[in-house]
């Protein structure tokens, strides 16, 4: 009796260390790598208010979403040199030492799939996918970490129900959209019929 | 045929003369010189020099199997020679090969059992081993052929983060279920069968380590009456559970080919045509492991010529029923007047794999029919010759099934050759030693004779002495209590 | 044997105990089965209950004469067996056929009916395998581990161990045995009963209040097990809920990073390591000759355009082409020159709050400056930047600079309009006013 109560509790905390400790959620998520000059998401995107497209121009026509020239941070950094936060050595500085160098800043990838799996940004961008449904609210992450599992089975779990993901297409930038899940899955379903949303679910979608 | 026991006593256990029955323990042992001299194999000091010779070069082997495992993972499966259209070669032919050789064991264990042939008392422990260690050879080729063994989790019904399933509608499938369970099934008749024995050496044993390991084993086994009865029904209960599945489960491993479109492959004869030459292949690898074990270690008395003899009975028949199928697979060639199925066969007899095909008529129908002569089934050295013959035998039919197929298929544009690498070789060889070293290992620590089940089917069971005849009338007064009783008899 | 060597002294089988020490049972040995079998019979007769015979092999018969009720376990192995064959119909059909909307947390054991080589999702002769291995696997499992509940094993601990002669039982003697805590035990008359079974010795076997030495050390081995259980968890928790620069866990890597070239990845071969390479010198690829000037820069003959290039189809002043024009301007013009083209932009403000020496502050879009300025040379100041303003030509395609244009065209007319325009306004119904942006 002993020993099955025994078995028993050890196949359970087998089942839960596996359960817990393998899920994307314990290994992937959370990952916040350091960059090679601090940019600020927080101060871009959330205080100054730049739409994620102003950088990441590609986004809703290809499949990557382009990380930015650094004539991009250019537009604005030939005219704006003071650092705001505390740290003595410039950020600003290495941006601009790079750009007149011409060489490329080695932005470290924070989401990135694996090489077998497709996803292509524009196709769901363009059909009612917000930026922040997988990156979460980089418009409030000083540091981008990876707020979303990003694994098979979380894209999954849109590709089956889209309607509790999908939003209009002029607030698919906008870091705070959020709706009550009701209204959500009323808006939802709407948008599933107008847009035609039909994600398909067979292996050859993402692994060609 | 006469010849000489232990003792030096002439005796002749393999009379076919009906009124003389044979003898299923010779040399006129009782209860306690059956224990003595099955756990005296474990007991003994030391055991024959031969032990060691075989064992070191089993071990060796197995590192060799180690090596190119190690190689297979880090380098990949392009180590070995597989590429389209062979892209199985070696690998899945070992696989069949070994989940065959398992079936003797079960045969023996299992079916022998239900018909209540008492002879298999004295060598169903030893086949059921072979069945556990030939199946985890076959379950290692499986596991490694893709070359990425992290992933065999795919194979169970496990969820996980790809919200993924295995594929149920493919024979691959059924093939892990039908050798998992099949594995797992043997495991437990063969532990539960060994239960009441690991007690008789826990009981025996006079060393620490020995008590407490065995003693672990034997789960506080005390031969109650009330525990055997239970006992008896459970056994009987997995003997008529594992004569269906052993007979699924070379039928699945023959569904891998023959739910495919290749010809040679999609034929309805395949399931029985594989389970007869499962059975076939593993009763000569029963013979080939009993003949040295019951010479190194003293066991004559109890795997006597008669077991030998009734098994080269068996081989014969398995091998006949195997040459028909092979008959019968060029007659329904040319029946069907299918084309791509007609040309696979002459290919096969006519084609670059020829000498692959007349190996295998060669060992495994025309050698066994040297069994007809009694002379070849009680003489040890005159029976080693067809039996070595057909285990040799056996791997080319699966060899010649797969490469043949594979390699000329319906497109002749895509023909392609194969030829193993020496990877595949090695590992081949290297399965044969993790096999010999379980199996000598086996043979010496754990009861390789099924020592309760023997003194059953012993005279003095019934209150007889030492010379009493195995037909009892009593067992027949009762056929239901026979039946409830489970019929160790 | 002679019955002396064992004799039993009576005083001792009252159950009472005897320095920690009490009386479990009494064992009664015996050389042959048919001995065993009529001693069986008559302790049956006696009315005994807690009371076994131990026998090395199962002896023939034996369960007669010792009254013993067919067991269950058949038909637990049969209920075992039907599990199994359900299991595995459901097993099958729920992972490969079924498709039910389950919770979210559920969402990792909902099925996935998914399509392979056209076959149909769910077919139960290809079921039938699976169904088959799995009901026999959980009969086997009903009938070795019903086996073990049923019998009481394992059971590691048995007083009958602590007799040196019962360690024959597994070898050639045959056993009976009568526990004191039978409600038939007698301490004067069964002792009696069984010595007169006929048996070759009888023997007491005592049970010991403490636990053996095995039990402790396990005990101990299990409490250092439990603590250094709780260690995996502990990192799992804060792996889950802390953040790190350490790599994401990809134990076996395969394919996740694959040879190959993927948009903006390193790679070394090059001087410069970028992977996407510039076109060779001279190359035009399609459809970017920039044989439009007036489309792709703004400019008819030597001066910059005064009217749109209505000859191209991308180029139409319609109320979807301003609406894309208005995204557009929001996204890479409002930063600095405001949503309402005053100038007065987030990015402009932080650089005057910082008193940046080098800005230049941006222009109001609105003023009579850029209102008189032709739309090639707004175009051209959009593509190719102005002062510290950077070009967006790379960035922006010609028909959504042209789109921006015109928004900016409106914004202009929105802040100076002309006369007329407001009785416009005030012919539009309140719905579209107030809806408009």
């Amino acid at each position: 009796m002993s020993l099955a109560l025994g078995g028993g509790f050890a196949a359970l905390y087998a089942a839960g260390i596996v359960y817990f400790g393998f899920s994307p959620l314990a290994t992937d998520v959370g990952y916040m790598p350091t960059q090679p000059i601090p940019y600020n998401h927080a101060l871009h995107a959330g205080i100054l208010g730049l739409d994620c497209t102003y950088c990441h121009a590609t986004v809703d026509e290809s499949p990557h979403a382009a990380v930015p020239p650094t004539q991009v941070c250019m537009n604005c950094h030939t005219g704006i040199k003071r650092e705001s936060a505390e740290p003595a050595k410039s950020r600003i500085a290495a941006i601009s030492a790079a750009y007149a160098a011409s060489e490329a800043i080695k932005w470290v990838k924070v989401h990135d799939l694996p090489d077998y799996a497709y996803f292509n940004h524009s196709a769901h961008v363009r059909r009612g996918i917000g930026c922040a449904s997988c990156h979460g609210r980089v418009d409030q992450m000083d540091v981008v970490y990876q707020a979303q599992p990003l694994s098979m089975g979380w894209c999954l779990e849109c590709h089956r129900e889209p309607e509790r993901f999908l939003r209009p297409l002029d607030k698919i930038t906008d870091m705070a959209y959020a709706l009550t899940p009701e209204e959500q899955l009323r808006v939802g379903r709407e948008l599933r019929q107008k847009y035609n949303i039909n994600p398909s679910q067979d292996c050859s979608t993402c692994h060609r | 045929m006469r010849t000489t026991d232990n003792n030096g006593r002439e005796f002749d256990n393999t009379a076919d003369d009906p009124r003389q029955r044979a003898e299923l323990v010779t040399g006129g042992l009782g209860f306690a010189d059956v224990t003595e001299v099955v756990s005296n194999v474990a007991e003994r000091p030391r055991p024959p020099l031969a032990w060691y010779v075989a064992l070191a070069i089993s071990v060796s082997l197995l590192g060799v199997l180690g090596a190119m495992i190690l190689y297979l993972f880090s380098t990949g499966v392009g180590v070995w020679n597989l590429n389209n259209p062979v892209c199985w070669g070696f690998d899945i032919t070992n696989f069949v090969f070994w989940v065959g050789i398992g079936h003797a064991g079960t045969l023996i264990s299992a079916i022998l059992f239900l018909f209540r042939q008492k002879w298999r008392t004295g060598i169903n422990r030893m086949a059921e081993a072979m069945t556990i260690f030939a199946v985890i050879c076959a379950l290692l080729f499986p596991g490694i052929h893709v070359g990425r063994v992290w992933l065999a989790y795919w194979m169970g019904p496990l969820p996980n983060q790809m919200a993924m399933w295995p594929q149920f509608r493919s024979p691959l499938l059924w093939d892990v279920f039908a050798v998992g369970t099949y594995f797992t099934v043997s495991l437990m008749f063969w532990y539960v069968g060994m239960i009441p024995d690991l007690a008789t050496l826990r009981d025996r044993a006079r060393g620490k380590i020995q008590q407490v390991a065995y003693g672990l084993l034997a789960l506080g086994w005390t031969g109650s009456s009330r525990n055997w009865h239970r006992f008896e029904i459970a056994y009987l209960l997995l003997a008529a559970l594992s004569t269906p599945l052993v007979l699924s489960v070379h039928s699945v491993v023959s569904f891998d080919f023959a739910v495919s479109q290749l010809p040679g492959w999609h034929t309805t004869i395949f399931p029985p045509y594989f389970v007869a030459g499962a059975i076939f292949g593993g009763f000569a690898m029963v013979v080939t492991l009993a003949v040295p074990s019951r010479a190194l270690f003293g066991l004559k008395n109890v795997i006597t010529l008669r077991h030998l003899e009734n098994m080269n009975k068996i081989i014969l028949v398995t091998g006949s029923m195997v040459g028909y199928a092979y008959a019968m697979e060029f007659f329904i060639a040319w029946y069907s007047g299918n084309l791509y199925e007609r040309f696979t066969f002459m290919s096969r007899a006519l084609g670059p794999f020829a000498w692959a095909y007349w190996t295998m008529i060669g060992c495994n129908v025309v050698a066994p029919q040297l069994f007809w002569f009694k002379f070849f089934r009680t003489h040890i050295w005159a029976m080693l010759l067809p039996v070595m013959c057909v285990n040799v035998g056996m791997w080319f039919e699966r060899f010649v099934i797969i490469v043949t197929s594979l390699s000329a298929d319906f497109l002749p544009s895509s023909w392609g050759g194969y030829y193993p690498s020496w990877v595949e070789l090695l590992t081949l060889a290297g399965s044969f030693g993790l096999f010999m070293t379980l199996f000598l290992l086996f043979i010496r620590f754990l009861p390789s004779i099924a020592m309760a089940e023997i003194k059953t089917v012993m005279p003095q069971a019934e209150g007889k002495g030492p010379r009493g005849f195995d037909y009892n009338p009593d067992e027949y007064e009762s056929p239901g209590r026979v039946l409830a009783t489970g019929g160790s008899h | 044997m002679s019955h002396t060597a064992t004799a039993i002294d009576t005083r001792r089988t009252d159950g009472a105990s005897d320095g920690g020490r009490r009386l479990h049972a009494l064992l009664v040995e015996f050389e042959t089965p048919s001995a065993i079998k009529e001693a069986a019979r008559r302790i049956r007769d006696a009315g005994f209950v807690r009371w076994d015979t131990h026998t090395p092999f199962p002896v023939h018969g034996i369960d007669e004469q010792m009254g013993i009720q067919r067991t269950k376990l058949p038909l637990l192995v049969f209920a075992c067996g039907a599990v199994g064959c359900l299991t595995g119909l459901v097993l099958q059909w729920w992972t490969n056929a079924s498709n039910v909307d389950l919770p979210a947390a559920l969402n990792f054991i909902r099925g996935y009916p998914f399509q392979v080589s056209g076959k149909p999702f769910w077919s139960l002769p290809a079921n039938i395998p699976v169904i088959f291995e799995l009901t026999v696997l959980f009969s086997a499992f009903g009938a070795v581990f019903g086996m073990l509940v049923l019998n009481d094993l394992p059971k590691h601990y048995n007083p009958l161990f602590r007799s040196q002669r019962f360690r024959r039982v597994t070898d050639d003697r045959f056993f009976l045995c009568v526990e004191t805590a039978d409600p038939s035990y007698d301490p004067q008359h069964t002792p009696a009963l069984l010595r007169s079974l006929g048996g070759t010795a009888v023997e007491e076997v005592y049970d010991e209040p403490t636990p053996p030495a095995p039990t402790r050390i396990v005990n101990r081995v299990l409490v250092v097990l439990l603590c250094l259980a709780l260690i995996p968890p502990a990192i799992i928790a804060k792996a889950r809920v802390s953040r790190s620069d350490s790599p994401r866990i990809h134990l076996i890597q395969d394919m996740d990073n694959q040879e190959k070239f993927k948009t903006q990845r390193a790679y070394p071969l090059f001087a410069d390591q970028r992977v996407m390479r510039l076109p060779v010198a001279g190359a035009v690829a399609r459809g970017e000759l920039g044989d439009d000037a007036h489309f792709e820069r703004g400019i008819v003959g030597n001066g910059y355009a005064e009217q749109f290039p209505a000859h191209r189809p991308e180029v139409r002043l319609t109320a979807e082409f301003l609406q894309r024009g208005h995204d557009k301007y929001g996204v890479y013009c409002a930063p600095c020159h405001g949503f309402d083209g005053s100038g007065q932009g987030r990015i402009n403000q932080r650089a005057i709050e910082l008193e940046e020496p080098a800005w230049v502050a941006a222009a109001a879009l609105t003023d009579a400056e850029r209102r008189s300025r032709p739309v090639g040379h707004l175009f051209n100041t959009i593509t190719n930047g102005i002062r510290t303003m950077g070009p967006y030509g790379d960035r922006i395609s010609p028909e959504d600079r042209w789109a921006i244009v015109a928004y900016v065209r409106a914004l202009q007319r929105a802040h100076y309009p002309r006369a007329g325009d407001l009785a416009a306004v005030e012919n539009i119904g309140p719905r579209e006013r107030d809806g408009g942006e």
